[in-house]
Parts: structure tokens; sequence; C-alpha cells
């Protein structure tokens, strides 16, 4: 979706049209929930987020900069709310752990499954496991939500080289251990 | 053995999100249950519009042609020489239309400037005017809005896009906890000036009070955070200090800023500030602002609470 074709769906949010919704969340609903997840590690939580996400979308379409980047904008919103809960969960396992021993479990997500693409020793989701959480966005936004090294240096606040640097060290880890195996 | 190559690899990652995506259409069921509760509380509004200079100069141009040209033809057909003295007075009245256009010129230069680049326009009086007038009626009753506040007379000295780019320095994430074990001095603040320094950072001078109200004269603090302080605007400022020099105790965020009746406006990640406060209607300041929806306003003695825990944080290290 270009710039001009999210403005339109855009203008039909503010005119109260579910239509621009559900073709925003048509488009980019999975790479919300897939940059909700690289940061949360939890199915539950990244569609927690997604649906909140929309919500959200649907109540500040009126403040979105015109003539702006969209899918930064999209990002650096699910971003921002990943990891307000994120730091409400932790606070929250903090007062678990004080009640408790059974409090939630922040392991990366769930266990490997069946459904994902065996290319040798590693799943790319164990590939993916091996990475760091930087480097796990990284490749994320740039892989999958196909945006541009200056588009994620902005969204994550780093600076351009970092970014750039860690999406290579990633791709070469992944390579590594997706390669090894019987490809 | 023989590693994966690059485009294999994104074949693989994208056909392994999709296979691990959650079932979309239940997400939207959900969603669409909730906005339908919610659709008959929902304000519509009238997208922003920016005010177009161009458009207009080229409006009142014409205005003026028909008001000067048509009766000078009328008159003139009957009499040449009124031709001449008028073609002579009008021709000092394009010199002075030149001028009184000359500011509105430059203003919509700076806004197709913007446009053109990453940046979106930004001059606050424009955002304000278009807030005010184009979204009146969009006005979500209960929220504050960032345009409404009591706040000094500020035309931005500088805009984003005038910045040479610059890394800031320290956290790239905000917690208050850091941010004030790292705090030197805490200070209410006024901006006096604002200049670039040529190197990527902006310099203000303040004229600033610590927490325990001591005059500290004039302050020069440079900094590289693209969320400029405006002139004349009143900030509270957790800084470093280093040798007599000051800088910010964490860059890559916006100041708390005073408003003329006491209020505050914060960010959410000043937890200590948040509780009591209210959402603030805040407009992005271009798209590198990453905070413009986390803001938030309260009358909370800001200075006072931030001071305690400050002392308390910096008890607490020393033991």
């Amino acid at each position: 979706m270009t710039d001009k074709q999210f403005e339109r769906r855009i203008v039909l949010i503010q005119q109260g049209n579910k239509q621009g919704l559900k073709e925003i969340y048509d488009e980019y609903g999975k790479m919300i929930y897939q940059c909700a997840f690289q940061i949360l590690r939890s199915k539950q939580d990244a569609e927690d987020i997604t649906s909140d996400f929309f919500l959200k979308l649907w109540n500040i379409a009126d403040t979105y900069c015109f003539g702006g980047k969209h899918k930064r904008w999209l990002v650096t919103i699910a971003r921002n709310m990943s990891l307000d809960m994120l730091k409400k969960r932790s606070r929250e396992l903090l007062i678990l752990n004080g009640e408790s021993d059974e409090g939630f479990s922040n392991e990366p997500a769930d266990s490997v499954s069946t459904e994902d693409t065996v290319t040798g020793n590693m799943t790319v989701k164990e590939a993916m496991n091996e990475l760091d959480d930087s480097e796990r966005e990284i490749v994320n936004m740039r892989i999958f939500a196909e945006m541009t090294f200056k588009d994620i240096a902005a969204a994550l606040e780093k600076p351009l080289g970092t970014v750039t640097w860690k999406y290579h060290n990633a791709i070469t880890k992944l390579r590594n251990n997706i390669g090894e195996a019987q490809y | 053995m023989k590693k994966i190559n690059e485009k294999k690899l994104k074949k693989l990652y994208i056909a392994h999100c999709e296979s691990s995506a959650p079932d979309m259409d239940s997400i939207w069921e959900k969603i669409e249950s909730e906005l339908d509760e919610k659709s008959e509380n929902r304000v519509t509004s009238k997208p922003v519009r920016t005010f177009n200079f161009r458009r207009a100069a080229v409006w009142c141009a014409v205005c003026a042609a028909v008001v000067i040209a048509v009766p000078a033809a009328l008159i003139g057909m009957n009499n040449p020489k009124l031709i001449s003295n008028m073609s002579s007075d009008s021709a000092a009245m394009d010199d002075t239309a030149r001028y009184e256009n000359a500011g509105a010129e430059q203003e919509y230069n700076a806004a197709e400037e913007a446009a053109d680049g990453d940046f979106a326009y930004s001059a606050e009086e424009g955002r304000v005017d278009e807030f005010t007038s184009d979204n009146a009626s969009g006005r979500i009753e209960g929220r504050v809005y960032y345009s409404d506040l009591d706040l000094a007379y500020s035309l931005d000295s500088l805009r984003p896009r005038e910045m040479p780019y610059a890394e800031t320095s320290g956290d790239e994430f905000f917690v208050e906890d850091s941010v004030l074990i790292e705090t030197d001095v805490i200070v209410d603040a006024v901006v006096d000036m604002v200049y670039s320094s040529g190197n990527g950072t902006v310099c203000y001078i303040l004229k600033a009070e610590d927490q325990d109200k001591n005059d500290m004269g004039s302050i020069l603090v440079e900094s590289a955070t693209p969320y400029l302080m405006k002139m004349n605007r009143e900030y509270i400022l957790p800084l470093k200090e280093n040798a007599g020099e000051y800088s910010l105790a964490f860059e890559n965020a916006p100041q708390m800023e005073c408003t003329g009746d006491g209020g505050v406006v914060f960010h959410n990640g000043w937890e200590s500030l948040t509780e009591g406060s209210e959402y603030l209607v805040y407009l992005q300041n271009g798209v590198d602002d990453f905070f413009y929806d986390r803001m938030r306003f309260s009358y909370i003695d800001a200075m006072s609470v931030l001071t305690d825990k400050w002392r308390l944080l910096k008890n607490n290290e020393g033991d």
C-alpha cells in the first residue's frame, strides 16, 4: 500500500467508515502481529496488541500527519504499545514472584510446532530464537514488513549503521544455523 | 555443508510468518464488535489539511488584477494619459505586494520543502491554527488538547530539517529511575535563546533555577535531540553536569514543559507523574516524533515529586 492509498483509508476512517480500517487491517494485520510478537514473545499478547492497535488506530486517525511515512508510523505505534505491555507484564511478574511461585513464564513463546518449516537441524523459528531481541525485530521489519533500513532506524531510534550491522549479523547467524543441516 | 542463500532464507522466513500467524478473521471480528459498541460515541472530523499559501496568493493576485485592471481598462479607453500614470503606480504597488507576499512565499516554500523531504512542516503557529479551526468539530470530550494549553508565545527558530544529522547521546529507552540516577541537577528553566551549533547540535541558553530554587543564571545546554525545546517556554530538565558543562540527562524524548497555569506536559515514561494525569492530544511533530501519542498533562508539582525521588535514589545509591 502506498502512502497515498493509506491516506485515503485514513480519510475513510475519519469519516467513520469501517471499510478504511478493514483494508488497512487486511494489508498490515499480520505485520502488526509479528512486530508485537517479536517483542512480547507470546502469541496471546501479540494478538491482544493487534486488536488493541486497530481500535487505537480508529481513535487516533485524526492525528495522522498526512505526507508522512505510514509504515514507519504504524510500526512505531505497535512497538510502543508492545513495549508498554512488556513493561506492565514485567511489573506484574515482579508482584507475582513476590506472592507465589506460579508467575507466568517469560520464556520465549511456544514450543516448536509441526507447521514450522524444517530446513535442517534448526527450524526458522528455532534459528530466530537464537537471535537477540533487537536482531529479531530488525530481521522481521526488514524481511516481513519490507521496511527500508532508514525507516527501521527511525522506528527503533537507533543509528542507521547499527541497524544495518545488526541485520547482517543476524542474517549470517540465520544462514549458519539453518544451513548447517541438510538443506 | 552448503549454506542457505539469503533469497531462500527470506522466502522461508515469510512462509514461517504466514504459517504462524493467528486466525486474522477472528481478530477482526473482535475488533469489529468493539467498534460497533463504540460507534455511537465516535466523533468524526474532517481530515487535517494544511493552508495552501500559493493558492491563496494566486487568488489574491487575481482579485487585485480584476479590481485594478477592469476600471483602468474602462477609463483608459477614453484617456490614454491616465494609462501611463497608472502603469507606474501599479509598478510601485507590485513592489509593495512583493514585499508583503515575501513572508507568505517563505512560509509556502518551507511547507513545500518539508513535503518533499522527510520532515513534516512543523511551524507551531500553523499546527495550532489547523487544529483549532479544521478539527474544531472533531474534538473529543474529556481530552486535553496541547493547542489549548496556557503556553508562552513562541515562534520556532529552528525546524528539524534545519538540523544536520547528529547522533543523540545516552540511552535509547527511557527508564525513569535510570534517568534520575544519571541526573546531577534538576532545573526549572526558561529557554532564552536557541541556535544551531553548526556541527549537528542545537545550543540552548537557559535561565535556570535548580531544585532548591537557587538562581543558576544563564547556562548553556547543547543537545542533538530532534525534540526541540522552544524559545520563551519553561521546562523542567534533569541535567548532567561535567566540569561546568550541562547536558540533558535523557535526550531521546520530549522534555517536560510547564504551562502558565502551573500544569506540566510530559511523556508517560515519567511514571511518578502519570497518576491522575490526563491523556494529551498532541500533534506529531514530524515523522521522527515517536512520543506524540504518549503525552500526558497534569497539574502535579513535577519538580517536587521528581526531586524527592531523585534524592531518594541518590541516597540509596550512596548506601
